[in-house]
Parts: C-alpha cells; structure tokens; sequence
C-alpha cells in the first residue's frame, strides 16, 4: 500500500476525529437560547482572566523589575557595590560590541545552543520510541530513566569532572585497559572542552526529552495506529504518519522551552570549566557572570544581560513563528 | 468514533481520592513548617552577634561550633556563624549592605578588606590592636589590614603556598633537599619528568583560583608588580622586566607539567597529591593533613620548601593570606561592638588561637609570635609528626603577598584584580594559544587597566 | 536469512546495554564511592566493584552536618512549589487552552518571558524585590522564586495536553450541568494525570536543585536547603569525595521517594492511554 494512500486514510481519520476549534467554544446547542449563549461567554471570558492573570501578574512583576533595573545598570558606571552610579551611556555597549572577545562568545554561544539542541532533542526522541516498545526491562527503564536528571547539577558535574580526570579518572582506565589509548585523554582540553560540556549536558536532558516525548507517544489513538497497519503500514510509515503528527506539539514545546534554557544556561559550564580552558568554553551567560561577579564591573555585565536578551528574544520569537507557520499543535491550535 | 461515557463520570476513585488525601495532608503539614521557621535576620540584643566566614567544609564548621559554644559558657555572648561559599560571599556583602543586614564581625582576606573598607563599612580597631599586637606580636603582614593610619582588621589565621614535594622521589633522583632556584627548579623537573609523574605540576588553567595563585607566587619572587600607588590613583605595572622574565621561565616550566594542566583547580590538584601523582608542585599543606592518617606512608613522603627564586639574592616571596576578623558598621549601628572585640581579645589568646587553627590541621597557620609556642599548637598529633611542614607553612606565612596589595600598594579593586585570574589567563594565552611573551603579557597589562577603570 | 524482526531484538539488547552505561554508570559510580573507605577512594587505580565498606561517610554527613535541618528546609520549599505549581499550572492552563477571551494568545506568549532572561542577571534585582515584599528570610520567598521558573513551562505544557483533549467532552459534561470548573475537575485533571505528574517531577526536581536564589534569599544557614549546603562543601579546597557522594545519593533520596510515589499514577496514566484507547 503506497504512502499517499495511508497519508490519505489517517488523513480522513484524523478529520473525523473530533478536534479542538481555535477557541474551544462549545458549541450553541449545549446552551439553547442565544442570550444563554452570549451570557456563557461573557462568563468564559471572566473566568479566563482570573484563572491566568494570576501567572502572569506574579511573573511580569518579577520580570518586567529585572529588565528595567538592568537596562537602567547597563547605561551607568558604578562600583563594586553598585555604589555612586554615573550616567555612562551607551559607553558599555559600544565598548562591548567593538571588542573581539564580545563576538567569539556570541559564536560560542550559538555553537553550543545549537549543538545541545542536537544532542539532546535527537537521541531523546530516538530514546522515546525505543522505551515506547516492549522488551525485556523496558518498564523498568521506563519509570527510572529520569533519575539522572534529578540529581543537583552541583553533583553531575563533580562525577563527571572526576570521571573524566585525566590521571585519575576511570574513563581514560577504562579507555587504557581496553588497550584503546596509550596517552591520557584530555576531555576537557581547549579543542574538547566545548564537546564535553555539550555531552554532559545532553547527559543530564536526554532522559528529560524522552519521558516528555512517551507522554505524547502514548496518547497517540489506537485506531488510526490500527488503521494504518490495516493499510499495510510499516514502522516508519506509521511513525511518520500516525505518531509524529500527535508528538509535534509536544516537541515544539520542548524544544522551544530548551532553545531559551540553553541560549541562558550557566551552572553546568561554570562548574564544569569556569568558562575555561583559555575561554573555550566562555559562552555568554559566562561571560556576564564574570564580569560581573568577578570583575565586580556590573554595567557592562548588565550590557551583555541586556544583548543577550535581545538575542534570544529574537530567536525565540522567529523559532515561534516558524511553528505557527506549520501548525504544529492539535489541529491547528497553539 | 463513539466517545467514552466513562471518561465524564470519570472522577477519582476512592483509592485515588484517599491517596491525594493523604499526599495533600502532608503536603500542607510541610507547608505549616515552612511557613513559620523563617529565622529572624538580625540578631537581638548587644550580646547575640553573628559572624560570616567561607570555611564552609564540615569539619571545619563543626570545630568552630565547638570554639563558640566555650566562647559563650565562658561569657555568655553567642555568635552565630553563617559559612558562606566563597564564590557567593561578595554577593551576599553586596546585597547585605545596602540593606544594612552586614554582620557584626566578617572574616576577610586583604581584598574584601579593601571592599568594605573604601565603602566605609568598618569599623577602625586601632586601641584594641595595639593592645593585642603587644601581647602576641603578629607577623608583618598585619599591615594588609593598615590603611590611613589606623588599623582595621585583626588576623587570626593564615594559608599559605609553598613548595611541596616528594622528598624520597627527588633523592631517588639524585637530588638533595628542595630546589632554592628557579634553575635548580627547571633542571630538576626535567630530569625527573616522566610519563607517570611530571616533573612539576604546573597549572594552567583559569578554573578557579589555583593557576592564578601559582604564577603569581612566582612573579613575586622575581618582584613583579601587578599594580602601584596609593588607593584611587593605582597604576597598572604589569608589563615590565620582571614579568616577562617570569612568564619566560614558566613557559619553560611548563614543558614538564602534567595533562590536565589547563583545567587543573583546589580538588583536581589535591586528589593527585593524596594519590601519590605528583612530584613538586606548589601548595598548602591540607593535602598532606588529610591523607595524614588515612595514609600516613604516603603522607611522610611530603616535604615543604620556600619557593624557588630566582636567584638567592632575591627575597622570598609567595602567595599567602592572613585572614582577619573586621568589625562591620552595622555591628556599631547594633551596638555590638564591644561584644565583638571581647571575641577577638578571646580568640587572639594563643591557646584559643591555636584551637582555632587545628579546626584545619596541615591548612591554617600562624600569624603570630605566640601562638606557634601555644602548648595545643605544639602538642597536636600532626603538628608533631609533620613538624618540618608546619614549621615551612609557618615560616611562607611571613613572606606571603595578596595581588593589589605587593609593596605596600592599597587598591580597591583588588578583589576584582585577583578574581580575574589575569596572571593565568595571561599564561594560558602563551602555552595554551601559543602567543608571544611580550604581546601576551601587553594584553595582561591592558585587561587589568580595564578592570581598574583607567 | 536475517530479517528485520530478527534483528530487532538484538538492536533492543544493545541499545538497552548503551543506555544502561550512560546513564546508570555515573550513579553507579557515585554510590559505590559513597560506601567506599577514603583510601580505597583515593587509590591510583579505580575500582569498579567495592572492596571495602564503609558507611562512615553517610555517618560524616547525617551526623556530623546539618544535613536534616537542611533536609527539613528542602522539603518545605519543594512542597510549596509543587502544590503552588499544580494549582496555578492547571488553572492557567485551562484557561488558555479552552476559555476564550481576548489576549489570550498574548498571555501565553508572556508567561514564557521568565525564560529569556539568564538567572543570574535576575539575582540582584530580585533579592532587592523580596526585601520590598518582606519576603527575604523567609522559606515562602524562596518557594515562590522558585514557581517562576516552574509555572512557564508547566502551564505550556498542561495547555498542549487539554488542548489535545476532545472538546466534545465539556459539551457533554455542560449538557450534564456541570461548570467550567467542575469540567476541570472533573474531566480534564483525571484524563491528564501522567502530564500532571510530568508537572509535578519537574517542580519538585526544579526546587529541589535550585541553589542560587536559596543562598541569596536567606540570612543566615538555618534556612539553607541542600543544595545550598551540599554546593557550599564542593566550593573549597579541600574536596572529600566520599561525603560529598553520600550527601549527594542522600539529597537524591526524597526525590526518588516523590518520583516512586508518582511514577505509580504516571506509568498507569501511560498504560490506559487515556481517553482515546
């Protein structure tokens, strides 16, 4: 049975299948007259506004303040206790975006959003149909895969640090014995270093991704499944066609959620390298945390938090873009 | 496609419903609890004072606790220590000060002095420092915490970085006692570097603040400045002479170091002195305190030497800190201060003082003339054992030198001059990205400009 | 003739064998250092199989520590976020994914904002915020520090899985009288119970890991939480890696029980498939 044919069939299915409409409104007949209908409204309205506002109050308050007093730190000169503040300008700014260092990290950074963004959605989804099968053991990894993620970074990044010492570490023991090396391997040298970060934190994810991904896996309907083996389906076809359409808006989330947390991400790298070796793996949040906790310089820190905001507010509003564009989510609905 | 009529009903089953019961029971049993035990921010009452320090290990916690539980029975004054990660202590003085919730005594190392000194957050100590200097006479660094005359901090403890070396590795080599002279150092580290051992563990790396305290130990030897001059009007020195004769021999030094150099920090380190994998390096003596009776064989083997200069006719010199209690103006704002200098007379008396130091054996020093005769100092099982190492770690104590406070030099910044780590990210630009000496160390000179703000 | 339904197994086994590795050997690692003595630890060449045993380190650390105040800390502030994440979660949620009302695509988009900033740019305006409120010091402050990082995503993803939820269900639960909040209750939170528990673990592990706004909130150490206490032993010099293991595999403890308590209504929200099945 060709493609276009089970395209065709779980298409038909899919439309049969009641959906959400864009705005979820149940339909007039659950109310009867049209004034009970507009007076549901109304209600709908109102409750929606309470149920959401307090969210999104609690969070702004708490966002908007950081934003203003940062733009208003990034413009002003001050000392290490952010006493005597003195108009600046754009002074910091200029400065920063003239400097060499400024645009290696803004590369870094991408590098190394990018590359977790790879290492992570990937094998976590790959992760995901292999756990959505059944096999010896799969209920067990099923319900602990996610242990891994629940340890405090602080703790992964010591056993990690450890395990890839170079003297003492049991992977260059395990790579010695193995007869596969005969020197120590630097995992965190100035060329591996960003590699190593960007594993270890795909480490720490991976498990994240999939248990999100088999949530959505799961709830994929069994009949268009059945219909499409009816078909004479094969594996990939039934995952191109039946499951990937349902698991795309889980994705979309997650992998919009993970490109902002990773664009800012900090305590992993920091514990891991500081930033180090000879800034190979100084990405931005590094680099304004440096600056400031460090190099006690807080309006130029502030600069760089304020470009880099911008920076993933960019990104982020053109990745969002790109998913209402395809639709991705229950039927049309975001 | 017919729905499910169960799915409406569908509310929680009994068992369900007992299970969220009970989850929300105890859920809002804990909700109680934290609820309530916020503990109060500022202490009450002139005799309940509160001390900030960034001994954060717990053995060390736990031998403070003791020390001001017998400060309390004998006096009735409590202190509460709150041990404050290092790397978030600037912070929390940060936030504390405006919001005036600053302790009433702060253990400082002379950059955090400066910090809290140029923001007038102290408190002057001159009488009561005469009176002590007097009866214990503390070693000349006590003039970190000399500004304007008047002194501001009292030191109470010391770290230092000497040599440290494995004294039956170097006579196996066919080398007598510790090498005085950076040749003496080079020749020795390239005999003696092997696959396994290197000949000395070099670091090169900006993780933390070890590769920094290690080439700045050297560039003092050499009588490298990083800055000179009066507080607010500093000139940056870096570049000159002596600094690039001391990168120079590091780049050297640095054929014999071992892998891993350029992530090395504290923990790396340490774990390869405790097994055994190094053969001259420079630190403290916690390593050897540590393995002291865990492994007392290995722990033997250790010796402790002055740093190599670069000739002997040049002083000895080497990164150190004494640390020192100062008195916060929120403590005079509470009126807690004469409660806090009858601490510092307590814990300045050399038998407490000693006390105070064994809560690290190997680690904290002297800073005084008495207390090394302190009959606790002198009896302690690792202080007898190792005594050649204490008696080291004592001496490096009178030659110890923090960055922006070389030769008499008082910057504000030097907080941000050593949280730079610029002498090794200096370094690193040389062996790591392969600059040349002179351009690298220009670079060096320019960034600490930048972070003086001139 | 190899097929692929006889090969399938075997890539099974092997996949099973790398997962295993990668993601148990660490944990492995560090348990097996927990219960270790110092100088087996210590030795130059590392031992995959214990030789000795010891529970001096976990004795060091439940006795000779803070560790159950810390604990007690831990568990207030991480209730709190979870309870606090699951109501205004699920609220929200609801409201954006089946109430209409104007701005309601807006209101989505802003609850994400959180998520553009690095935190540590948030950590000096935000400790000046709590002061203001009152709520430095306090457990309380912490908690709800700590749903600002938690609520985003939460709402973000519960909103995609009542979406997914057919709508014909409110009718009929309307038609039945039933309100728009009896329809949460009632239809929504039951059908959504393995998304809920998703929520729940990521709240709890969120705040259970967060340490640096429960450093910067607090005054004094008897209201830091583990993460804080645990981040404070690994800052300095000298680094006992078996205590630091056994306060780790101890910090990780209640996580495991919350996630064992959990994980029952997750795997058997899996296992039915909700309402489509």
């Amino acid at each position: 049975m060709g493609p276009s044919r089970i395209r065709e069939d779980t298409r038909q299915l899919r439309a049969a299948r009641p959906t959400v409409t864009g705005n979820g409104v149940v339909s007039a007949a659950a109310y009867g007259k049209p004034s009970r209908v507009r007076a549901a409204r109304w209600r709908d309205a109102g409750l929606g506004y309470a149920l959401s506002l307090p969210a999104l109050l609690w969070i702004l308050t708490i966002t908007l303040y950081p934003i203003v007093y940062n733009l208003w730190l990034s413009v002003h000169e001050t000392g290490p206790l952010l006493q005597a503040p003195t108009f600046a300008g754009l002074r910091h700014y200029s400065a920063i975006l003239k400097e060499a260092e400024f645009w290696k990290s803004l590369e870094r950074t991408v590098i190394w959003t990018v590359g977790s963004l790879s290492a992570t959605l990937l094998p976590g989804l790959g992760l995901a149909l292999l756990l959505n099968q059944d096999f010896p053991g799969a209920r067990l990894i099923r319900t602990w895969i996610l242990l891994p993620w629940m340890f405090p970074i602080v703790v992964v990044a010591m056993i990690w640090v450890w395990l890839l010492e170079p003297t003492v570490g049991v992977a260059n023991y395990a790579l010695r014995i193995a007869g596969l090396t005969s020197q120590p391997v630097v995992f965190l040298s100035v060329d591996w270093a960003m590699v190593t970060v960007i594993l270890t934190n795909a480490w720490r994810w991976i498990p994240f991704v999939a248990v999100n991904v088999l949530a959505a896996l799961m709830n994929v309907p069994r009949e268009l499944e059945d219909a499409a083996k009816v078909d004479g389906a094969g594996y990939w076809q039934r995952f191109r066609f039946v499951a990937l359409p349902e698991i795309l808006p889980a994705i979309g989330v997650l992998s919009l959620v993970l490109l902002m947390w990773f664009f800012n991400m900090f305590p992993l790298i920091w514990l891991i390298t500081r930033g180090g070796p000879a800034d190979a793996t100084t990405i931005l949040p590094v680099a304004i945390y440096k600056t400031g906790f460090e190099l006690f310089l807080w309006g130029p820190s502030a600069a760089l938090g304020v470009i880099l905001f911008l920076f993933v507010a960019a990104m982020t509003g053109v990745y969002l873009t790109i998913i209402a564009r395809y639709r991705i989510g229950a039927g049309g609905q975001w | 496609m017919k729905l499910d009529e169960r799915a409406i009903k569908l509310g929680p089953t009994r068992r369900e419903f007992l299970k969220a019961a009970a989850t929300s029971a105890v859920g809002l049993g804990l909700l109680r609890l934290g609820w309530g035990s916020g503990a109060h921010g500022a202490p009450v009452g002139p005799r309940d004072l509160v001390l900030w320090h960034w001994e954060t290990p717990p053995h060390r916690v736990t031998a403070y606790d003791r020390l001001l539980e017998r400060f309390r029975q004998e006096t009735g004054i409590v202190i509460r220590q709150v041990p404050i990660a290092f790397p978030e202590y600037h912070t929390k003085i940060l936030t504390a000060a405006p919001a005036r919730t600053l302790p009433d005594l702060i253990f400082v190392n002379p950059p955090q002095f400066m910090l809290l000194l140029s923001n007038d957050l102290a408190v002057p100590l001159d009488d009561m420092f005469a009176e002590l200097h007097g009866k214990v006479r503390f070693f000349s660094p006590y003039r970190d915490y000399e500004f304007q005359g008047k002194q501001w901090g009292v030191p109470l403890f010391g770290v230092s970085w000497p040599l440290t070396y494995r004294r039956d590795l170097h006579l196996a080599a066919g080398f007598v006692g510790a090498p005085a002279t950076w040749g003496d150092l080079l020749s020795r580290a390239e005999k003696m570097h092997g696959p396994d051992l290197p000949g000395f563990t070099l670091p090169i790396s900006t993780k933390g603040n070890y590769g920094n305290q290690v080439v700045w130990g050297f560039l003092r030897t050499n009588g490298a400045r990083i800055v000179v001059g009066a507080p607010g009007k500093e000139k940056v020195v870096f570049n000159s002479r002596e600094t690039i004769e001391t990168y120079k021999f590091l780049v050297e030094l640095a054929r014999f170091t071992g892998p891993g150099a350029e992530t090395a920090d504290w923990a790396s380190t340490e774990l390869l002195v405790r097994t055994g994998r190094v053969q001259t390096l420079i630190y403290t003596g916690s390593p050897i305190g540590d393995i002291a009776d865990k492994n007392p064989d290995l722990a033997r083997r250790y010796a402790q030497a002055p740093v190599p200069r670069p000739s002997r006719e040049h002083k000895h010199a080497n990164t150190g800190y004494a640390r020192a209690a100062m008195i916060t103006r929120d403590a005079q704002r509470r009126g807690t201060v004469a409660a806090a200098k009858e601490w510092l007379r307590w814990i300045t008396q050399p038998e407490n003082n000693a006390e105070f130091l064994l809560a690290n054996p190997g680690l904290f020093m002297p800073v005084n003339h008495e207390v090394v005769k302190a009959k606790i100092w002198l009896g302690h099982p690792f202080n007898r054992e190792y005594k050649p190492i204490v008696h080291a770690l004592t001496e490096a104590m009178k030659h110890i030198s923090v960055q922006g406070f070389e030769d008499g030099a008082r910057s504000p910044k030097a907080a941000a001059i050593e949280g730079s780590f610029m002498t090794a990210r200096v370094l690193q630009r040389i062996v790591l990205e392969k600059e040349p000496v002179e351009q690298a160390v220009a670079w060096g000179h320019r960034e600490y400009e930048k972070i003086l703000g001139s | 003739m190899v097929t692929w339904r006889k090969v399938t197994p075997v890539l099974l086994a092997v996949a099973t064998a790398l997962i295993t590795l990668v993601w148990v050997f660490p944990i492995y690692w560090g348990l097996i250092t927990s219960i270790k003595s110092l100088p087996e630890i210590m030795s130059a060449t590392p031992t995959f199989y214990p030789r000795t045993f010891t529970l001096e380190n976990y004795a060091a650390v439940l006795f000779g520590s803070k560790y159950v105040l810390y604990l007690r800390n831990s568990l207030s502030v991480a209730s709190m976020v979870v309870a606090l994440t699951l109501i205004i979660g699920a609220t929200t949620a609801f409201a954006l994914a089946r109430l209409r009302f104007p701005g309601r695509e807006w209101i989505g988009l802003l609850i994400l904002f959180v998520y553009l900033f690095p935190g540590i740019l948030l950590i000096v305006p935000l400790y000046q915020i709590m002061v203001r409120l009152g709520l430095y010091n306090t457990l309380v402050g912490i908690a709800l520090t700590h749903i600002l990082f938690t609520l985003p995503f939460s709402v973000w993803y519960l909103r995609v899985f009542f979406a997914s939820i057919p709508a014909e269900l409110d009718e009929l639960a309307q038609i039945e009288g039933a309100s728009r909040l009896h329809v949460l209750g009632r239809v929504y939170l039951p059908l959504s119970l393995p998304a809920l528990a998703v929520v729940a673990i990521f709240a709890f592990v969120v705040s259970w890991n967060e340490y640096m706004f429960a450093l910067i909130l607090v005054a004094d150490d008897s209201l830091y939480t583990l993460s804080v206490g645990i981040a404070a032993w690994v800052h300095h010099y000298t680094v006992d890696w078996g205590q630091l293991m056994s306060a780790a595999m101890l910090t990780i403890v209640p996580s495991l029980i919350f996630f064992g308590v959990l994980g029952g209504f997750f795997v058997r929200g899996l296992a039915e498939g909700a309402v489509k099945g």
